[in-house]
């Protein structure tokens, strides 16, 4: 079982057939190199990690360090007692703190495992990387733009590694299907369409009024930005990654249509974000209905990609006549009716495009309903990924850029619906890394 | 300039070549038990007649013999010079709207519209020459609603075609094709209306497909045409015109 994630990660390069072009516009591929963990943990034994944050997506990290052979879990962390005992029952042998900060002043920890609410990421990540550990943040960076820089320029001073849960960039079906536009699938990328709907409340039981807050933390401004941060950031992440580009301005609209709970963060939101060329991301959001799930479309002049399914559509398909599918009979000796015929052949009907895949073999696709995880959403890579930074030293290129610019994309939707303005990109908040 | 994709399967001795954008649509053939370079030169003497007619019918070309005549139709203008090929074509055009009593008329609105009887006539043209040509089993396709099918599939006993129904994708009917043809006219969601009742001037949009068989196919392709406008009460009288023609109607989908 140790080793299945170093095998997954094998498979993982070996699947995309991770060339020096790859790599060279997807940097942080680098640290998924099983040799180099092979190597460094060899060398210096186990990385030795903490989690800070032992609710559901801190205890399903912990699930997934069982099985990485170079990881040891050697301290947990958290303020709420419940939590603190559910994990401490997955690690035994683990030190117990419901203070981070004085888990930061053990110095027999390499690296830190951040899986707090949102409002609390900026300021243990900063305090971490000054404490001197190596640290893993679940997305999105922080709460607010200040606290994005923040983040940002601690990193600038340390020579310590960042890594965050962005899991989109361990994702072969995304990896490949960026490479694959960016050879001209699709014909020049012309927009983006997203959206993310479920049909749930959001909501974890409370034991006690008191814990409201803290427990369902996803609902408070205080904790959380809402859908933007939560599921948008993936998906803005991706649209810029086809675009080349970072958008220089966004509106929308945000309202509480149906969970109107106490909550104070949107349950529905629209926007459109557009670049500096003109094209646009319509982003959609919603938490009351689920037809439509997730979808992640990058819209070429030529096809569209559909990355969250792994899929594309040409809008025209010569690929899918009925005669090609009579050269295949031939071929196989068999005999069969063409499925050709119909009135005026007209290729822009959409539900008369055929999919195609965007890599060859089984792929795993999340429907977008799980709150926690996904099975190989690529959270696995990541943490495998850190575990050998903690070891090595090395930091992963193009993270923490990455973090930053999702984030950052997410929290001006926010303050473009709770002003009802457009707002374009703030100069203080740009980095060297956007191109505009 | 033509696109074309030609591929060629040597074990089983079959030619496949697609042409984009011929006649406005898609312009498929399919040969069996035939040499690589006997197929290239039959396909390739098969779309440069095809594409010489295209240039002569394409009403969105405006330097087309077509367009200019409907220019001068627009602008009133007498005693127009046809040419031979277009003498022709008019002179195929007036046989079909006699034979369905002023039904299928390429001529509607002052201009010309030869775009069906085209396709149609097109098949009837490449299945004879193939036949001459001793190829004898072959699938001819326009863009899905006009096939035409000489002799059999190598491994059955006819070519089969499904055609599904525009609205939903389930298949409405299958077709057996051994030297005949197959031409489908309907509405889809997409595209309706675009055949129009010559008689009263209105456009047909009803929720309908009509599957004709025939063993010419210009004759199915005026007869699908005809049958899509026809009022009900004269499809017997339509159909009788074309001894050896079958129907299927597909009302109200």
């Amino acid at each position: 079982m140790a080793e299945t994630i170093d095998n997954g990660k094998r498979q993982f390069l070996k699947e995309l057939g991770a060339g020096a072009a790859l790599l060279a516009a997807m940097p942080w591929l680098k640290a998924c190199s099983p040799e180099k963990t092979e190597a460094a943990s060899q060398a210096r034994g186990q990385a030795r990690v903490a989690l800070i944050g032992c609710g559901s997506r801190g205890q399903y990290h912990l699930t997934i360090l069982r099985d990485i052979a170079h990881a040891r879990v050697v301290a947990l962390c958290d303020p709420y007692e419940v939590n603190l005992r559910a994990a401490a029952a997955m690690v035994p042998d683990a030190k117990l703190f419901s203070d981070y900060r004085s888990l930061l002043e053990d110095r027999s920890i390499d690296g830190v495992i951040i899986a707090t609410p949102l409002g609390s990421h900026a300021r243990i990540t900063v305090d971490a990387l000054e404490a001197g550990k190596h640290v893993f943040c679940e997305k999105a960076m922080a709460l607010t733009l200040d606290e994005c820089k923040a983040v940002y320029e601690a990193y600038q001073r340390s020579p310590k590694a960042l890594y965050y849960c962005m899991q989109r960039m361990y994702d072969p079906k995304y990896i490949e299907g960026i490479r694959q536009i960016r050879e001209g699938l699709i014909g020049d990328v012309v927009g983006m369409r997203c959206h993310w709907f479920r049909n749930a409340d959001w909501r974890r039981p409370v034991p006690d009024p008191s814990l409201e807050r803290q427990i369902n933390w996803r609902l408070y401004k205080e904790h959380s930005a809402g859908l933007m941060t939560e599921l948008a950031c993936h998906q803005l992440e991706i649209c810029n990654w086809a675009a080349e580009k970072i958008p220089v301005e966004v509106a929308g609209l945000g309202d509480i249509v149906y969970w109107k709970d106490g909550r104070e963060v949107y349950d529905s939101v629209s926007l459109t974000y557009r670049y500096s060329d003109g094209r646009k991301i319509t982003y959609e959001s919603l938490i009351s209905n689920k037809y439509n799930a997730m979808e992640d479309q990058i819209l070429g002049k030529k096809g569209t990609a559909d990355l969250t399914r792994g899929v594309y559509y040409l809008e025209e398909d010569d690929t899918v006549s009925g005669m090609k599918q009579l050269l295949a009979q031939m071929r196989d000796k068999t005999f069969g009716a063409i499925p050709a015929a119909g009135p005026s052949w007209r290729p822009e009907l959409r539900n008369s495009y055929t999919p195609h895949p965007l890599i060859k073999g089984p792929q795993s696709v999340n429907g977008g309903q799980n709150m926690v995880s996904a099975d190989h959403d690529g959270s696995d890579l990541i943490l495998s990924a850190f575990c050998t930074s903690c070891i090595t030293g090395e930091k992963v290129e193009n993270v923490v850029e990455e973090a930053y610019c999702a984030t950052v994309l997410c929290l001006l939707g926010n303050l473009a619906m709770d002003t009802k303005t457009v707002v374009t990109f703030p100069e203080e908040y740009k980095i060297p890394y956007m191109k505009f | 300039m033509l696109t074309k994709d030609f591929t060629y399967e040597s074990e089983s001795r079959t030619a496949y070549c697609c042409a984009e954008k011929l006649m406005g649509t898609r312009f498929e053939i399919l040969l069996t038990d035939i040499e690589k370079r006997a197929a290239e030169l039959l396909v390739d003497s098969i779309l440069e007649h095809i594409g010489a007619d295209d240039s002569l019918l394409n009403r969105f070309d405006p330097s087309s013999e077509v367009s200019r005549l409907n220019s001068a139709l627009a602008a009133s203008k007498r005693g127009l010079a046809f040419s031979e090929q277009m003498t022709k074509w008019c002179e195929l055009a007036e046989h079909y709207r006699a034979k369905t009593g002023g039904i299928f008329n390429v001529r509607y609105g002052g201009s010309y519209d030869f775009g069906g009887l085209a396709k149609g006539a097109e098949l009837e043209w490449a299945a004879r020459t193939l036949r001459d040509r001793g190829v004898h089993n072959a699938l001819l396709n326009f863009g899905g609603s006009s096939i035409a099918g000489l002799g059999r599939h190598p491994y059955g006993d006819a070519w089969t075609v499904d055609v599904p129904d525009p609205f939903s994708g389930h298949t409405l009917c299958t077709v057996r094709l051994c030297d005949s043809a197959l031409s489908v006219s309907g509405n889809t969601p997409g595209y309706g209306g675009h055949i129009v009742d010559t008689q009263n001037g209105e456009r047909v949009l009803s929720r309908r497909v009509v599957v004709v068989t025939a063993l010419n196919p210009a004759d199915a392709e005026v007869l699908s045409t005809a049958l899509m406008a026809a009022p009900c009460g004269r499809r017997a009288e339509l159909l009788a015109e074309f001894p050896g023609a079958e129907a299927q109607f597909f009302d109200n989908l």
